[in-house]
């Protein structure tokens, strides 16, 4: 039995093309190269630019802000600053020689004067002087050498007095090195 | 099918020539920016604390007129004479001279913040006084308290005349002396800039 006209048309008819297929190819690398290139140019026509003016606005603020304090605010700071730095080493190591007399004074036997005296730096007192006895003068050295403000006594002369205007019989020469808290702090003696 | 595939290629070529490396540059951008916003709030807390200070110094202005007698910004040899004298003059002993040594800088030693601390300069004055010995301990007490800070570093005291004298005791001898007194005398390195508000 032969086949039915109908059918051997649509069997002789030649497979259908895809166009379909084809263009939904083209369209989508078409699109892949339009969102690609939009990209770019959004970065470079967009977003690069709005960087740039916020970078460019940052600097002028870090400008202005820098210029919101006078330099000559800021050197009077540094200045007090520096000078209160300065008095603070000043004050540690203020020597106080009045008080040193002070001391002397309350550490000097009752026969001895002194006819010199003389004071350096470092805490070295050298005092020539004058007592009525031989006694007095031992007496006034064993102060020296009791008290615990002076680290090292020295007596370099002791003898009879040979100027005639000489408040005692006795003269004596003697270095003390002191304790350098006797000319920085009050002492109780 | 070739169209398509000449816009792959060429979305490729875009993509790693021109987009990869606008990218990078992006990040380097952004990371610029969030560098300098960081620095810009760093700088406003120190601006601010700056600012803080300056009102603090300003409400201190009696302190800082002090501080700048005590030590001076520059020499002022004139004023540490006029001091000197005064001083002299309120303590009955008679100056016979004054030598004044050359002005010396030194680095300031402080560890901390030492690169703020401007050097200290040091004058000596070698006073040559004569006076009662009363008249001195006036004198050495009112250096040591005056407001420009004086640091006794010498004195050598001898009596007038051959007599014996008595510096401590009073025993009838003749009570007048010759001083040589070495005082050093401070001040800061001269700025530019005012010392006081």
């Amino acid at each position: 039995m032969p086949l039915p006209e109908q059918v051997i048309n649509q069997l002789s008819r030649e497979p259908a093309d895809t166009p379909g297929w084809s263009f939904g190819l083209i369209f989508f690398s078409g699109a892949l190269l339009v969102i690609v290139l939009a990209i770019y140019f959004g970065m470079t026509l967009a977003y690069e630019p709005y960087l740039n003016t916020k970078i460019a606005a940052e600097n002028s603020n870090l400008a202005n802000l820098s210029q919101s304090i006078s330099a000559q605010d800021e050197a009077n700071v540094l200045t007090f600053y520096s000078q209160i730095a300065n008095l603070q080493g000043i004050l540690a190591k203020h020597t106080l020689v009045s008080q040193f007399l002070a001391w002397l004074e309350q550490n000097t036997e009752a026969n001895v004067s002194y006819s010199s005296f003389s004071f350096s730096s470092g805490g070295e007192i050298t005092l020539s002087g004058n007592a009525l006895t031989e006694a007095d003068v031992n007496q006034q050295i064993a102060i020296f050498q009791s008290s615990p403000d002076i680290e090292n006594v020295v007596v370099s002369n002791v003898g009879s007095a040979t100027s005639p205007g000489s408040a005692g019989a006795f003269q004596f020469s003697v270095t003390l090195l002191m304790n350098p808290s006797v000319f920085t702090e009050q002492t109780t003696q | 099918m070739g169209l398509s595939l000449l816009f792959i290629m060429g979305a490729l070529i875009l993509l790693f020539d021109l987009v990869q490396p606008e990218y990078a540059n992006f990040q380097m951008l952004k990371g610029q920016l969030a560098g300098e916003q960081a620095l810009f709030a760093t700088e406003t807390q120190a601006v601010s604390n700056a600012q803080n200070l300056i009102s603090q110094y300003k409400g201190q202005s009696g302190n800082a007129q002090t501080a700048s007698l005590a030590v001076p910004a520059g020499e002022d040899l004139a004023g540490a004479l006029a001091q000197v004298y005064g001083l002299a003059a309120n303590s009955s002993i008679a100056i016979q001279s004054v030598g004044i040594s050359a002005p010396d800088l030194q680095a300031a030693a402080n560890s901390q913040g030492a690169q703020l601390v401007q050097p200290l300069g040091t004058v000596t004055f070698q006073i040559a006084a004569a006076g009662t010995y009363e008249a001195l301990k006036n004198f050495l007490q009112g250096l040591e308290t005056n407001v420009r800070i004086f640091d006794v570093k010498g004195l050598s005291i001898t009596p007038i005349s051959s007599n014996t004298a008595t510096p401590g005791k009073s025993q009838g001898s003749q009570d007048f002396f010759t001083y040589d007194i070495s005082a050093t005398a401070y001040y800061q390195e001269q700025t530019n800039a005012s010392t006081t508000p």
